[in-house]
């Protein structure tokens, strides 16, 4: 199978993702949109462990067991990072609620000037 | 067996590398997480950080001797003389900012012990940061720096201000994260593998490695916030508690901009003509938006905060260096910006705000404070006779020796730190030669131990001392 597919939806997710952060106003929203541009890294860097099997680079597919462990390592790295930037992440908006009573972006603007 | 003639193999293939420094930083961080449920002597507490972080600075310059406690297999790491000495300086300073700022964290926060856990967790990032050989442990030295930063700049729980500054703190560096991850993707596409020496003729798609380096780049300058992407930082600088953007403006962001001067200096190669060219960009936007908006602050911290991304765009001028050379402007700088900011931060967290008119007759008040906040300063903009100057005079011999064509932009970063000696110098003229207008401000005492006192006489002592005689830092780096 070829890999310009998992290429092109892994960029669409991210760019989705992208999106969503700068038109969302929603904190949760924004921060979801921020998991899915990191989830878009991850199938990317599983298609790409993939296409490296053999030390190649032929644009194909290979089975699971022949694959490059490399970008599969990268990719528990990433979701130990998601899970810990999750924890602090919920913890700051939380923090945000409990004393604006409020989770918008439109409420942070206190800091300019 | 197999199992093990595969472990041997895969040692063998690898050399082995010890870790003390990241190690030592990581289990005194825990450390102090533990201590903190039994131990709430503030006293102690201070005392043990203190000590920790001098015991992490003795391991590692044992390291620089082959002194090696625990060693593992692998090539995550790279432990160049460069890169130890360089995070013996940060531990240094990261013992001067913790004995200045004692009174201010304790004050802070009732978790007096968890803050100092999450500073030595950051600092475990700059650890990996300073030697890391892999774009893996580059990911993770700089996740390590940033999370435990977004839970200290969101210390002070009630504060609108704080929480402001965390929220878009952790928002916009979550984003970031997104591309730096991006480009290290598209690095391994193109490559195969995760390590930092990229070779062009290797890899078929070299437009892949050149996209992937560009997002790299946008993520590192954020880090470092120079312009166009320093949007964050006024706003985190300005919101956060003052202690704790102390750190941030002095030890942290010379550990990223280490990691990015690592990063492309070797590689920039990769990214052809255009790198010179968006390096430029982004120098120049840097002292522009520095620089100008600098001038019209209201707030000394915000003033700070543009101050420091305008000295973002000077140290970034490291960057077209050659790989032999960038040592000593990039000891020089750290030195001393880190010593300056600190002291300057040490000095207006002990004040109840940062307003101009609050500084108006300073010096009649307290005399000593100021003249150490105007010799910091002085060293910020880089007056002869200060540490600050050598910096610059480094960065700029150093660049007119490899680029002679390169002479308009030491010209504009003269004209530029021509500009910023003006709102250096707003903020002293108004302490020395104004007196205050209302009687308010003399009300509030300032609670001072003389232990701050001596460690800001030592502090001046160092800027002068290394305005002077700036090679003792490099002889301590050549010879020792």
């Amino acid at each position: 199978m070829e890999i310009q597919y998992y290429i092109y939806l892994s960029l669409i997710l991210f760019f989705i993702g992208v999106l969503g952060v700068i038109i969302r106003r929603n904190l949760l929203i924004i921060f979801m949109c921020i998991e899915l541009m990191l989830n878009a890294v991850i199938l990317l860097l599983i298609s790409f462990s993939k296409m490296h099997a053999d030390g190649g680079s032929k644009l194909q597919l290979v089975d699971a067991s022949k694959a490059a462990s490399d970008g599969q390592v990268f990719v528990f790295f990433i979701m130990v990072v998601a899970a810990a930037e999750v924890a602090i992440g919920l913890a700051i908006i939380i923090m945000m609620y409990k004393n604006l009573h409020n989770i918008s972006s439109q409420f942070l603007n206190r800091l300019k000037n | 067996m197999i199992f093990y003639n595969n472990f041997t193999y895969i040692c063998s293939k690898f050399r082995t590398q010890s870790m003390n420094a990241i190690l030592s930083t990581g289990i005194f961080g825990i450390l102090m997480l533990l201590v903190s449920l039994f131990m709430k002597n503030k006293r102690a507490t201070h005392t043990l950080a203190l000590l920790a972080v001098m015991s992490i600075g003795i391991v590692n310059y044992q390291e620089m001797y082959n002194i090696v406690y625990v060693s593992f297999p692998g090539n995550f790491f790279e432990f160049d003389r460069f890169s130890l000495y360089f995070f013996e300086i940060l531990v240094a300073l990261a013992f001067i900012y913790i004995a200045l700022n004692t009174k201010s964290l304790e004050d802070m926060n009732a978790h007096l012990a968890e803050t100092y856990s999450l500073i030595l967790f950051s600092m475990c990032g700059l650890a990996i940061l300073c030697f890391y050989n892999n774009l893996l442990s580059m990911f993770l030295g700089i996740e390590m720096l940033s999370l435990p930063l977004y839970i200290l700049a969101a210390l002070d729980k009630h504060n609108l201000n704080c929480i402001e500054a965390s929220v878009k703190y952790f928002l916009l560096g979550a984003f970031t994260t997104g591309f730096l991850l991006l480009g290290i993707a598209f690095i391994y596409g193109s490559n195969g593998s995760f390590g930092i020496s990229l070779d062009p003729m290797n890899s078929s798609y070299s437009f892949l490695i050149a996209a992937g380096l560009l997002l790299i780049f946008i993520s590192f300058a954020f880090k470092v916030s120079a312009a166009p992407f320093h949007f964050w930082a006024p706003d985190v600088y300005d919101g956060a508690p003052t202690v704790i953007t102390g750190f941030m403006a002095s030890i942290s962001k010379m550990g990223a901009l280490y990691a990015f001067i690592k990063l492309f200096l070797f590689q920039s190669k990769m990214l052809g003509p255009t790198f010179p060219i968006l390096l430029s960009f982004l120098i120049i936007a840097s002292f522009i938006f520095g620089n100008i908006t600098a001038l019209f602050q209201q707030s000394i911290k915000r003033m700070l905060a543009y101050s420091s991304i305008a000295q973002v765009g000077f140290m970034l001028l490291i960057l077209y260096l050659n790989p032999n050379q960038f040592q000593e402007p990039l000891l020089m700088y750290t030195m001393a910006y880190s010593v300056a900011n600190i002291c300057i931060f040490a000095i207006i967290s002990k004040l109840p705000n940062y307003s101009f008119q609050y500084f108006n007759g300073f010096a009649k008040r307290q005399p000593f404070l100021a003249f150490a906040l105007s010799l910091s300063l002085l060293s910020l903009a880089g007056i002869p006779l200060t540490a600050g100057f050598m910096s610059k005079f480094f960065v700029l011999k150093e660049l007119l020796l490899t680029h002679v064509n390169l002479i308009w932009l030491a010209i504009v970063a003269v004209l530029f730190s021509v500009i910023s000696i003006s709102y250096y110098l707003k903020l002293i003229q108004v302490m020395y030669f104004k007196s205050p207008e209302d009687t308010t401000t003399f009300s509030y005492q300032l609670n001072l131990s003389q232990t701050f006192k001596y460690l800001l006489l030592i502090i001046c002592i160092i800027i002068i001392y290394f305005g002077i005689f700036p090679f003792t830092l490099f002889n301590f780096y050549y010879f020792f």
